[in-house]
C-alpha cells in the first residue's frame, strides 16, 4: 500500500501536472466542440443562429481538432519549458483567430446582401481558455513589470496585424469597423477626456492629501465631500454639471467658444476631475501617514528643514502609494469616459450607446472591446511604474 | 470631540433627509422646481420614489450577495494547500474584474441576457468582487499562526478551524471590504437604467432625455445620500 503511494508521488513528481493549464486545456476543449465558434445572420439586426466548428469545416474538422487536442495535450503535460509553453499557446491563439476568420468565408453565401456573420460564443469561450493559460504561464516566469508591458504590447502588435492585413474582415465586427469612419477620431477623444482631467487632478489632490495628512481638522473637512462627490452615480454628475455650465457658456460666450458648454467635452472633464480627487488625495494621505516615523526622525536630525523632508523623503517614500492612486484614477476615468458618450461627449462610449439604441450588438461591441483594452493598457503601465517606483525605494 | 460629533451628525441628517425625500417628494418642490425649466413637472411622478429606491437596493444587494459569495468562497480556496496553485491566477482575475468599465460590461452583457436589471448585475457582480477578495485574502492571512496551532492541538478539523476560528477572526476585515463593494455599487447600479433598469437610474435618464434637471438631480442626491447612509449602516453592524 505504502509502496504504491510512493510510486504514486513518484510519478506526479515526474510529470508535474498544472491545475490551471488542465482546467483551461478542458475548457478550450469544450468551447471548440460545444460551443458555436460564429452566428450567422440574416441582417445586421436580427440576432443570429449558432454555427458549430462542424458545420463551418465539415470533413477536414476531425483532423483539426485532432490537432489543436494535441497541442494541448503538450501544454497539460508540463515537461516544456515556460517559455516554450506559451510560445505554444500563442501560436494557438493565431490559430484559433485564423479559424473563425477563414471560417466567416465559409459560412457567407457567396451573394451575401445583408447577411452578417459573428463571433459565437465558442470563440470568446476558447480565447478565455487560452487567455487563462496565457496568463498563468506568463504570470510563473515571475518576470519584472516592464516585461509585462512589452508582452501585452508584443501581443497588440501580432494580433493587431493579423486583422489588419484582412484575416477578421469577412466578420461583422469589421464590416462596422468599415462603416465608422471616424473611428480614430474617437479613439483618439477618448485618450484625451481620460487624461485631460487627470492633470488639474493630481495638480490639486496632491498639496491636499499632503494637507489632509498635516492636519486632522483639514482631513475631517475634505473626506467627507470628497466621498460625498464619488458616490454621485457619472450619469448624474454629468447632468448636473450641465447646470452651471450652460449658464456660463449663455453669460460668456467667449469661453462658450472655447468649448465651454453644457455637453460635450466640458461636463466630462469637470465631472472626471471630481471622481479622480479622492483616490489621490486619500492615497496621498495615506501614503504619507503610513511612512516610518523613525526615517522623518533622521532627516530631521540630519538637519533638513520641512521642505527639503517632504520633498526628498517623505514624497519619493510615498510614491508607490500615491501612484496606486493615479492608477485607480486613470483605469476608472476610461470607464466613465465612455459613459460621456450618452451626453454627447465622444470617445468609444457613442458606438457603445448608438449600438443599443439599434440592438446592434456588433456596434456595442465596437465601443465595449476598445474600452475594455484601453482599461487593461492602462492598468499594466500603471503597475508597471508602480513596480519600478517600489523597486526604487528598494534601492 | 467636534470630530466625533460630525461622524454622527452628517450620516443622521443624510438618513433624514432621505427618508423624507422617500414617504413625501413634494416636500422638496419648491426647490426642484427652481432646475425646472419651461414650466417642465418639478417632480418625478412615474413610479414612487420607496419603490424606485427599493428596486435600487434590491439589485445592490442580489450582486453584493453573489460577489460575497463568491469572493469569500474562492478566497477560502486559495488560501487552503489545494488552491494554492490558483492563487497568483485569481488575485489577477480580481483586479482584472474591476479593470473592466461598468458600462464596457454592462453593453456586453445586452445581447446575453436582455435588457432590463440582468445585465447590471453582472457588472456590478465583476465590479464589486475585488475588494470582497482581497480582503479575504488578507484577513485569513493575518490569522496568527499560535491561534491555529492551538486550534489544531484542540482536535479541531480542518472545517471546524475555517468555521470556528479563521472566518471570525477575519471577519471584520471581510466586512470592510463589503462595504467598499456596496457602497461603490450603490452608485454604479444608476448606469444600470440605460439598459432599462430600474432604480433611482431611471429618474436620472428621464431628466437627461427630457432636459429636465430637477429630474437629474432628484435622482443624484437620493444615490448619494442612499451610499452615504448605507455606508454608516455597515459601519455600525460590522462587527470590530
Amino acid at each position: 500500500m505504502s509502496q504504491l503511494s510512493e510510486s504514486a508521488s513518484n510519478l506526479s513528481s515526474k510529470i508535474s501536472f498544472d491545475k490551471v493549464d488542465i482546467l483551461a486545456s478542458l475548457l478550450l476543449f469544450f468551447s471548440l466542440l460545444g460551443l458555436p465558434i460564429l452566428t450567422y445572420q440574416p441582417n445586421r439586426l436580427t440576432s443570429g443562429t449558432g454555427r458549430y466548428l462542424f458545420d463551418v469545416f465539415p470533413g477536414s474538422i476531425g483532423v483539426l481538432i485532432l490537432a489543436v487536442f494535441l497541442f494541448f495535450f503538450f501544454l497539460i503535460v508540463r515537461r516544456l519549458s515556460v517559455a516554450l509553453t506559451i510560445g505554444i499557446i500563442v501560436v494557438a491563439m493565431v490559430g484559433l483567430f485564423y479559424l473563425v476568420g477563414e471560417g466567416a468565408n465559409y459560412v457567407l453565401p457567396k451573394d451575401a446582401g445583408f447577411a452578417r456573420v459573428a463571433l459565437g460564443s465558442g470563440f470568446w469561450v476558447a480565447c478565455l481558455a487560452l487567455w487563462l493559460t496565457f496568463a498563468n504561464n506568463i504570470l510563473k516566469l515571475r518576470a519584472s513589470p516592464l516585461f509585462h508591458v512589452v508582452v501585452f504590447i508584443a501581443m497588440s502588435c501580432l494580433f493587431g496585424l493579423l486583422i489588419y492585413v484582412g484575416l477578421w474582415d469577412a466578420l461583422s465586427l469589421m464590416k462596422e469597423y468599415k462603416n465608422e469612419l471616424a473611428f480614430w477620431s474617437h479613439a483618439r477623444r477618448h485618450l484625451f477626456l481620460s487624461i485631460a482631467s487627470l492633470v488639474p487632478a493630481i495638480i490639486v489632490g496632491i498639496p491636499t492629501g499632503i494637507w489632509c495628512s498635516r492636519s486632522k481638522i483639514i482631513k475631517a473637512a475634505v473626506f467627507p465631500v470628497l466621498n460625498i462627490l464619488q458616490t454621485i452615480p457619472s450619469i448624474a454628475m454629468f447632468g448636473i454639471l450641465m447646470i452651471p455650465l450652460t449658464y456660463i457658456a449663455t453669460n460668456y460666450p467667449g469661453l462658450g467658444e472655447l468649448g465651454i458648454r453644457g455637453i460635450g467635452a466640458a461636463p466630462a472633464i469637470v465631472a472626471l476631475f471630481f471622481y479622480s480627487l479622492l483616490p489621490i488625495v486619500s492615497n496621498t494621505t495615506v501614503g504619507l501617514d503610513k511612512l516610518d516615523a523613525t526615517i522623518v526622525e533622521a532627516a530631521r536630525g540630519m538637519g533638513m528643514n520641512s521642505r527639503q523632508r517632504l520633498f526628498k523623503i517623505e514624497l519619493p517614500l510615498a510614491a508607490p502609494v500615491i501612484l496606486s492612486g493615479i492608477r485607480i484614477v486613470l483605469v476608472q476615468n476610461i470607464g466613465i469616459v465612455a459613459v460621456a458618450g450618452l451626453i454627447g461627449g465622444g470617445g468609444f462610449g457613442t458606438y457603445i450607446f448608438k449600438g443599443l439604441n439599434q440592438t446592434a450588438t456588433e456596434l456595442v461591441m465596437l465601443g465595449a472591446i476598445p474600452t475594455l483594452y484601453l482599461a487593461l493598457f492602462a492598468a499594466i503601465l500603471m503597475d508597471s511604474i508602480i513596480g519600478f517606483s517600489k523597486r526604487k525605494i528598494d534601492d | 470631540m467636534i470630530l466625533r460629533y460630525l461622524k454622527f451628525v452628517f450620516p443622521l441628517t443624510a438618513l433624514i433627509l432621505l427618508v423624507l425625500m422617500i414617504v413625501d417628494i413634494e416636500l422638496f418642490s419648491g426647490f426642484f422646481g427652481y432646475f425646472s425649466k419651461n414650466s417642465a413637472p418639478a417632480i418625478y411622478v412615474r413610479d414612487h420614489y420607496a419603490n424606485i429606491v427599493g428596486w435600487h437596493l434590491f439589485t445592490v444587494f442580489i450582486a453584493s450577495v453573489g460577489a460575497t459569495i463568491v469572493a469569500v468562497s474562492v478566497g477560502v480556496f486559495v488560501t487552503r494547500p489545494a488552491g494554492e496553485a490558483f492563487m497568483p491566477l485569481a488575485k489577477m482575475l480580481a483586479n482584472l474584474g474591476q479593470t473592466f468599465p461598468p458600462i464596457a460590461v454592462l453593453a456586453l452583457c445586452v445581447p446575453l441576457v436582455g435588457f432590463g436589471m440582468e445585465p447590471i448585475l453582472v457588472a456590478l457582480f465583476l465590479y464589486g468582487l475585488l475588494p470582497i477578495f482581497e480582503n479575504t485574502i488578507t484577513g485569513l492571512q493575518q490569522v496568527p499562526k499560535p491561534v491555529l496551532e492551538a486550534a489544531r492541538g484542540m482536535g479541531l478539523t480542518q472545517g471546524q478551524r475555517l468555521f470556528n476560528v479563521e472566518l471570525p477572526l477575519a471577519m471584520p476585515v471581510i466586512v470592510a471590504g463589503i462595504r467598499v463593494s456596496v457602497v461603490i455599487n450603490i452608485g454604479t447600479v444608476a448606469i444600470g437604467s440605460t439598459v432599462a433598469a430600474k432604480g433611482l437610474g431611471e429618474v436620472i435618464i428621464a431628466g437627461l432625455l427630457t432636459d429636465n434637471m430637477a429630474f437629474v438631480l432628484q435622482g443624484g442626491i437620493m444615490v448619494a445620500l442612499l451610499a452615504i447612509v448605507i455606508d454608516k449602516a455597515i459601519e455600525i453592524i460590522s462587527p470590530s
